[in-house]
C-alpha cells in the first residue's frame, strides 16, 4: 500500500512538472530580512486625557534593533496559452508571534490586443507609479521601504493597495507609448471575501504615456466611496461619523531605465473627504526619490516625503486622521546590486512626525490648551532583498 | 633596419591572423515570420517587447530567445543592440513579470537549440553566432539582421 502511494505521488508530481512545462510556468521566491536599529525621541507624546479634561503628555527617548525576516513572497506566473496568462503571488509573515499568510494577488489576463487586455482577479489598484511596480518585489524596488505618502494599511499608511475586481488595459498605443488600466473593485475596505453588502462600485483610472525609454508621465484617479459606521482604511476612527464620497487624485513622474545612470520617481497625492454634512476636507502628499548608478554595482539615492493629513494645523481630516499631522521623512542610502537577483540596501532615515491636538473645550469652556506632539525618529536599516 | 622592421612586420600580421575574430551574430526569426528586416533598434523593441507583444502581421506573440550562460555574442547582443548589461536585462524581465506575469525571455544552452527553438517557435525572436549560420540553420530559420 505505501508503495503504491508513493507512486501515486511520483507519478503526480512527474505530471504536474509536465503540465507546468506546458504552461510556462515560472516560480519564484521573494526574501527581504532587514536589520533596524532606531533612536527615537517623543516630546509631548500625548498619552490621554485626565478627569478634569487636561491632556496628559511625557517626553520620552529611547533606542531599538530589531531583526526583521520580512515577509516570504512565492509568486507564480504562467502562461496559459498564447493569450492567457495567469498569476499568483502570496505573502507569508511571522510578527510578534503570529504567521500571517495572504494572497496578494491572485488573476488572470487575457491579452487581446497591445491596446485591450482585460484582467481578472485580485490586483494591485493601478494608482501611481510605485504601487504597481515594486510593492512586494522588493529586489526591483529602489528603497528599503515605501515613501509614506503611498505606504499601504498593513504598514501604517491610507493606501489600500490592492482590490478585487475586473481590470480593463491597453498599452503602447500610439508613438507617444500611451497606456491607460481602468479598474472597477470592491473598494476600500473589502477584499473580495463576499463582504460587501450591496452593488457600490469603486472605480480607479490611470492614464499615461511613455514619450521616451524610462520615462513615465501618469496621472491617476481612485473614486470610492465613505460610509457611515464603517472604520477607515488605517483603523484610526472605528466609525466614520457620515457617508460621503472618497477621492484620490495622484500625478506621477517616473524616469526608471535601467541603462541610463540617473534614476527618478515623484510623486503627488491629493487626497479629498467629502462627507454628505460634515464638510468636505483635503489631505496632501508627495514624495520625490532620485538615484545616481556611480557603477554596475553602486546607486546612492536619496527620498523626500512630505504627508499632511488635514488641510492645516488647525483642520483635520475626518476620514483619514482628525488630529492634523504633519509627516517629513528624509531617507538617503546606498543601494549594492551583486547580481539581478540580489541586492543589499543600507539606509539612514529621519523621520519628523507632528500631531497638532487643538485646545479642549466643552460648553464654549476651554479646559486645556492645544499642542504639539513632537517624535523624531532616527534610523539606521539595511535589507537583504533576493529572489531565486 | 629594413630587414628587421620587415621581420616585425610580417610577426605582427601572423599573430594578428590568429587572433580570435570579433564576435558577429546574427539575428534570426521563424520562417513563417513576414519580417524580412530589422534595425537594431526593432531588434531592441521587439526583442524586449516595448512596442509591440505580438507580430504585427503574423499575429503571434513575439518571444525572445536568449543564451542561458555568458559568452561573447550574448555581451555583443546586450552591448550593441539592447545598451543595457546583463543585470539590467535580468532586472528588465523580472520587473516585467512581477508587473504583470509576462513571461521572461526563454534560455537556451547552445545556438543549435536556439535555432531549433525558431524554427519550431513562430514569434520567437533570437540571436546566434554567425558561424552557426550554416545551410541546414538557414534551411530553418530567417536571418533578419547582422551585428558586428
Amino acid at each position: 500500500m505505501k508503495v503504491f502511494f508513493r507512486i501515486m505521488i511520483a507519478a503526480g508530481i512527474s505530471c504536474c512538472t509536465q503540465i507546468a512545462l506546458a504552461q510556462e510556468t515560472k516560480i519564484r521566491f521573494f526574501g527581504q530580512p532587514e536589520i533596524t536599529n532606531s533612536t527615537i525621541s517623543e516630546t509631548d507624546e500625548f498619552t490621554g486625557v485626565d478627569q478634569s479634561g487636561q491632556y496628559i503628555t511625557r517626553d520620552t527617548t529611547y533606542s531599538k534593533t530589531n531583526f526583521n525576516p520580512g515577509n516570504m513572497v512565492l509568486f507564480v506566473t504562467s502562461q496559459l496559452n498564447e493569450r492567457i496568462s495567469v498569476l499568483s503571488e502570496v505573502s507569508f509573515k511571522n510578527s510578534k508571534n503570529q504567521s500571517t499568510f495572504e494572497v496578494q494577488r491572485l488573476m488572470m489576463r487575457y491579452f487581446i490586443k497591445d491596446y485591450f487586455s482585460v484582467r481578472v482577479g485580485k490586483m494591485f489598484t493601478p494608482i501611481g507609479y510605485w504601487n504597481n511596480q515594486f510593492t512586494l518585489g522588493l529586489v526591483l524596488q529602489p528603497t528599503i521601504q515605501r515613501p509614506m505618502a503611498i505606504r499601504p494599511v498593513s504598514d501604517g499608511g491610507v493606501l489600500q493597495y490592492r482590490d478585487a475586481g475586473i481590470q480593463l488595459e491597453g498599452e503602447n498605443i500610439t508613438s507617444a507609448r500611451l497606456f491607460y488600466k481602468v479598474l472597477f473593485g470592491n473598494g476600500v475596505g473589502y477584499y473580495g471575501s463576499n463582504d460587501k453588502g450591496d452593488n457600490h462600485v469603486a472605480t480607479t483610472v490611470q492614464v499615461g504615456a511613455e514619450p521616451i525609454d524610462g520615462l513615465k508621465v501618469l496621472a491617476s484617479g481612485m473614486f470610492d466611496r465613505i460610509e457611515k459606521g464603517k472604520s477607515n482604511p488605517n483603523g484610526s476612527i472605528s466609525a466614520l461619523p457620515d457617508d460621503g464620497n472618497l477621492q484620490l487624485l495622484v500625478a506621477s513622474v517616473a524616469y526608471m531605465n535601467p541603462a541610463k545612470k540617473f534614476e527618478f520617481i515623484g510623486e503627488l497625492l491629493s487626497q479629498k473627504s467629502k462627507f454628505n454634512t460634515v464638510g468636505t476636507y483635503n489631505s496632501h502628499s508627495y514624495y520625490a526619490y532620485a538615484g545616481y548608478k556611480l557603477t554596475e554595482n553602486i546607486t546612492p539615492y536619496a527620498l523626500y516625503n512630505s504627508t499632511q493629513a488635514g488641510e492645516s494645523t488647525t483642520v483635520g481630516d475626518p476620514y483619514f486622521s482628525p488630529i492634523p499631522v504633519q509627516i517629513g521623512l528624509t531617507t538617503i542610502g546606498v543601494r549594492y546590486k551583486f547580481n539581478s537577483s540580489f541586492i543589499c540596501k543600507l539606509e539612514y532615515e529621519m523621520n519628523n512626525q507632528k500631531y497638532f491636538y487643538q485646545d479642549i473645550t466643552m460648553g464654549g469652556t476651554k479646559l486645556d490648551d492645544g499642542f504639539t506632539s513632537t517624535t523624531k525618529t532616527n534610523s539606521v536599516r539595511m535589507q537583504l532583498a533576493f529572489v531565486f | 633596419m629594413k630587414t628587421s622592421i620587415l621581420i616585425t612586420a610580417l610577426i605582427f600580421v601572423t599573430m594578428s591572423s590568429f587572433a580570435p575574430a570579433a564576435p558577429e551574430i546574427a539575428i534570426i526569426v521563424n520562417k513563417e515570420n513576414p519580417v524580412e528586416k530589422l534595425t537594431p533598434g526593432e531588434v531592441k523593441l521587439y526583442w524586449l517587447r516595448k512596442i509591440k507583444k505580438r507580430w504585427p502581421e503574423l499575429n503571434k506573440n513575439i518571444k525572445p530567445v536568449d543564451r542561458k550562460t555568458k559568452n561573447p555574442e550574448q555581451d555583443l547582443f546586450y552591448n550593441k543592440v539592447l545598451g543595457m548589461s546583463a543585470a539590467d536585462v535580468e532586472t528588465y524581465f523580472n520587473a516585467k513579470q512581477y508587473e504583470s506575469g509576462e513571461k521572461p525571455q526563454d534560455k537556451f544552452p547552445s545556438d543549435e537549440a536556439i535555432i531549433d527553438f525558431v524554427a519550431e517557435e513562430a514569434g520567437a525572436l533570437g540571436f546566434i553566432s554567425t558561424s552557426s549560420v550554416t545551410a541546414e540553420a538557414k534551411a530553418k530559420v530567417k536571418i533578419v539582421l547582422i551585428v558586428q
